[in-house]
């Protein structure tokens, strides 16, 4: 394989790169500064429900409407421009080609111009807050009437409405969507068509897999929302009434659009970081991964059952009660396939020879905090107990619970397991491990105590609750000021991931090629990969998670090693 | 080989253009089957919106049915003639497809013209007057479906020119395949688009 | 599912490569012409329960023709027909699992 190596100019070497890792560190960059404005608009918001009334450092006086838009915008940023762009584009774009041992992505223009339009999309979105009556503040979700019909246009002038809020968002998340779906195409064209060698489906490495999965569960499920989105388009700006109840139109017919979306959403953010689980934890523990070929199983009824469960968001949206049983049922089903991933991670744990390297000790967190997550999920799914709990901070601190860990821990794991390989350079073990502690430490502090909040009737997306008199009282302000102190440092602990990473790229010692002794094929490039990745083609003989096989004196063996005819004998 | 028999390929034997080009259209036609979905659900609910449905014009929907299947045929010989490397074929088969393109979009905007001088937009101001609310949500659904189909009918006419110019050269004939696939799916949403919205009354 | 992994070198073919059979385009395109007049006369003749679901029959054959043999999807592998199979469950997945929300509700219009 010969790649010229031409002169790129600086430009064309970090900007219009049409090399996969560049493309993945523009997606990941992009998507931790979109954290950080996400994070600041949080910061903000706690700030001003610890407080209330106080003037916020940093920002100053927060009005009722900024607090609407920056609890709306928070959700929005992390869930598409933060967990979208780092766990899908970013994790895709660098992990694909390298993993099954090719050159770059099977569209290397199509991924550049995915990364320009996402970043046009973000850009979209940031501008939402500079036109007049501020970004849109009507919760996440965009539920009409308020994103329809919203106290913003009430003039029927078609630009004065299409430049609202509102519509602003609905264009910055049509553009996200047609960047991930551009991805997601790329991302499936590339697995399909351009693996190396003998790595046939059931030796790629899971994390594939999950990419792949997710992507396909994204593709098949925005659909309806693009339709939906371009009908609320028309809502805003043309004066139509598909969501207005009062002529003709039903606004159950959005929640049902939004979430038919939005739920598998849920396990496109969560497959990708399942999948960074299941690459770190065998290589940590030094076992084979524990039921391979059953996990891939279990990852595709998932994906199946997870677009017959949406309706979970709106039951006491006034949907049919019938179809609330089966949606209560299909969420509850939908709990197995991911307990058991959960238990075959813990089955790989089993006696294994942990090594409590940072990646692993995110790995680790990520799963105990999940389970917390994950089981009170099994809670609001029973549409019983949801009634009760419905648009509380129970539901507020149930989600932080789910996807904290998912994005963050996800990112964390995966961060301080590649950062060595792609670029070179070692992190600073220490700095990771404070990291570690304090970001785990903080996060369990902030929203713990919101669950009690929750079930002690505490409202979400309320700015004020002077008027509510059970939340009044000790100890839920206590637990606020608490949860939001907690925040604060969270946020702070973040400088030091910042530090580790700015020092570390700057003078960080050379790392070698393959530090963790894992198997799979981006370790057998160099570190960092240069353009087109391999020297030559790496040729695949066996399954990706190799370690510590009976009889064998190393304890793991690289996928492109022959399988030995001692190995054939032990393996029986 | 006799071709027309169907072999047992392995299961991911596509080229990837042809392979996107499938992604791509799945994709799109979950956007498509949505939005029809929206419709016919309304449409159940209110079966008062065959009145206006009456309004539409069934003799150019078929008008336009025809166009749109022919220019359907015509681009998938432009791949045959593309397979033999007949240059001044392509040419023509694909200007001719493109033309069915043009045709479309002049019928459609013969029949919204109409349409839009009796008052019927996108929100039909003089039903909302009359308090015919329902009515009005008819229209909004037919210029949704038919314009967003109408704005994949001029893409898909881009591109075809685009790879036109190309194929006439002799470059990249394969993706005179791709463009027509892209083109027979702008079809399979009109097939679908005119009993919903032209016939079943 | 075996044979994949005993296959290890599958050869993709390349794009120029005309690796599927092509049917009778002309046969195919005159039976779309005969559905499409079917389904406008059905429309005159019949009970209008009858002539909906001759229509969307008609409708669905159609799509079919057009889908397996100008598209070629005949001739495609399995990894195909499983994309264009997923858009048919998500799409009835949507519409039943929202029917009774949309259809099945008797709602008031009351007009501002």
């Amino acid at each position: 394989m010969e790649h010229h190596t031409h002169q790129l100019n600086f430009w064309q070497k970090y900007f219009f790169s049409t090399d996969h890792k560049t493309i993945g560190a523009q997606y990941t960059i992009v998507g931790l500064m979109m954290a950080a404005i996400g994070g600041f608009l949080a910061y903000v918001f706690r700030y001003n429900l610890a407080f209330p009334g106080e003037n916020i450092p940093l920002y100053g006086s927060l009005s009722a409407q900024q607090y609407n838009s920056f609890i709306t915008c928070h959700g929005m940023i992390m869930v598409f421009w933060v967990a979208m762009p780092i766990l899908l584009a970013g994790f895709g774009n660098f992990l694909i080609p390298t993993m099954i041992g090719t050159d770059d992505m099977a569209f290397p223009v199509l991924n550049m111009m995915s990364f320009w339009i996402f970043l046009l999309s973000a850009i979209v979105l940031v501008a939402s807050f500079f036109v007049p009556g501020g970004a849109f503040g009507g919760g996440w979700t965009m539920y009409p009437p308020l994103s329809a019909n919203g106290y913003l246009n009430t003039e029927p002038d078609f630009l004065t409405a299409f430049f609202s809020g509102s519509s602003l968002m609905l264009v910055a998340v049509a553009l996200e969507f047609i960047a991930m779906l551009m991805g997601g195409i790329n991302f499936l064209v590339t697995t399909i068509n351009k693996r190396a060698k003998g790595l046939t489906p059931f030796k790629m490495p899971l994390v594939i897999w999950f990419i792949n999965l997710a992507s396909v569960i994204f593709m098949f499920s925005v659909g309806p929302l693009v339709a939906g989105a371009v009908m609320l388009l028309f809502d805003i700006t043309l004066g139509t009434g598909f969501y207005d109840p009062a002529r003709g139109g039903d606004p159950i017919l959005f929640q049902h659009l939004f979430w038919f979306f939005g739920h598998p959403e849920v396990y496109v953010l969560l497959l990708p970081s399942l999948g960074v689980l299941a690459e770190i934890i065998p290589v940590f523990a030094r076992k084979p991964l524990f039921a391979y070929r059953t996990i891939i199983y279990l990852a595709l009824f998932s994906a199946v059952i997870s677009v017959v469960v949406w309706a979970h968001h709106q039951f006491i949206a006034g949907i049919d009660p019938r179809m609330a049983t089966f949606f209560s049922i299909g969420t509850i089903i939908i709990s197995i396939p991911f307990a058991g991933i959960f238990l075959s991670f813990m089955a790989t744990l089993w006696g294994g020879s942990i090594r409590l390297a940072v990646p692993m000790m995110w790995a680790l967190g990520f799963i105990a905090l999940f389970l917390i997550g994950g089981l009170t999920g099994l809670f609001l799914g029973s549409n019983a107990f949801d009634i009760y709990a419905h648009d509380t901070y129970f539901v507020v601190a149930h989600f932080h619970y789910t996807l904290f860990p998912d994005i963050f821990f996800g990112f964390f794991a995966a961060f301080y397991y590649w950062f060595p390989k792609f670029t070179g350079k070692n992190l600073n073990e220490t700095l990771g491990k404070v990291h570690f502690w304090l970001t785990f430490v903080f996060f369990n502090c902030t929203f713990f105590l919101l669950f009690f909040n929750g079930l002690g009737g505490q409202h979400r997306r309320i700015n004020d609750y002077s008027a509510f008199s059970n939340v009044m009282q000790e100890p839920y302000i206590l637990f606020e000021k608490i949860s939001t102190i907690s925040a604060i440092l969270l946020i702070l602990t973040q400088f030091i991931f910042l530090y580790n990473f700015f020092s570390s790229l700057a003078k960080g010692k050379k790392a070698d090629k393959n530090l963790w002794s894992a198997n799979t094929l981006e370790w057998i490039a160099d570190s960092p990969p240069p353009h087109g990745n391999f020297k030559e083609f790496p040729v695949v003989y066996r399954g990706p998670y190799d370690y510590s096989l009976p009889g064998i004196e190393e304890d793991f063996i690289p996928q492109n090693v022959p399988v030995s005819e001692k190995e054939k004998l032990n393996r029986v | 080989m006799d071709k027309n028999k169907k072999e047992l390929l392995p299961i991911n034997a596509v080229p990837q253009g042809r392979l996107s080009m499938w992604l791509l259209i799945s994709g799109e036609l979950v956007i498509f089957g949505g939005l029809i979905c929206c419709y016919l659900l309304y449409r159940l609910r209110y079966p008062i919106w065959a009145e206006q449905a009456a309004h539409t014009s069934t003799f150019f929907g078929a008008l336009n049915t025809v166009v749109l299947l022919s220019s359907s045929f015509t681009v998938v010989k432009a791949h045959e003639a593309a397979l033999k490397k007949q240059l001044n074929k392509i040419t023509m088969w694909m200007s001719l497809s493109i033309l069915g393109g043009l045709l479309f979009l002049i019928n459609k905007s013969i029949e919204y013209t109409h349409e839009i001088e009796h008052g019927f937009t996108f929100s039909s101001p003089h039903l909302q007057e009359s308090g015919n609310y329902v009515g009005s949500l008819f229209w909004s659904f037919y210029y949704t479906m038919t314009g967003l189909h109408g704005v994949h009918v001029l893409v898909g006419m881009i591109i075809m020119f685009v790879i036109m110019m190309q194929a006439r050269k002799g470059k990249n004939l394969h993706r005179v395949e791709l463009a027509g696939m892209y083109w027979h799916m702008v079809d399979l949403i009109w097939i679908f688009l005119f009993p919903l919205l032209y016939i079943a009354k | 599912m075996e044979n994949i992994d005993n296959n290890d070198n599958i050869v993709i073919p390349d794009a120029e490569h005309d690796y599927h059979g092509h049917p009778n385009y002309m046969k195919v395109f005159v039976s779309l012409l005969i559905l499409f007049s079917i389904s406008l006369v059905v429309g005159f003749m019949f009970s209008p329960f009858l002539a909906i679901t001759l229509i969307f029959v008609t409708a669905f054959w159609k799509m079919s023709l057009v889908v397996k043999n100008f598209m070629h999807l005949k001739y495609e592998p399995v990894l195909v027909w499983i994309a264009v199979l997923a858009v048919i469950f998500i799409l009835i997945a949507f519409f039943f699992g929202i029917y009774p929300d949309i259809t099945a509700v008797h709602r008031e219009v009351t007009p501002p």
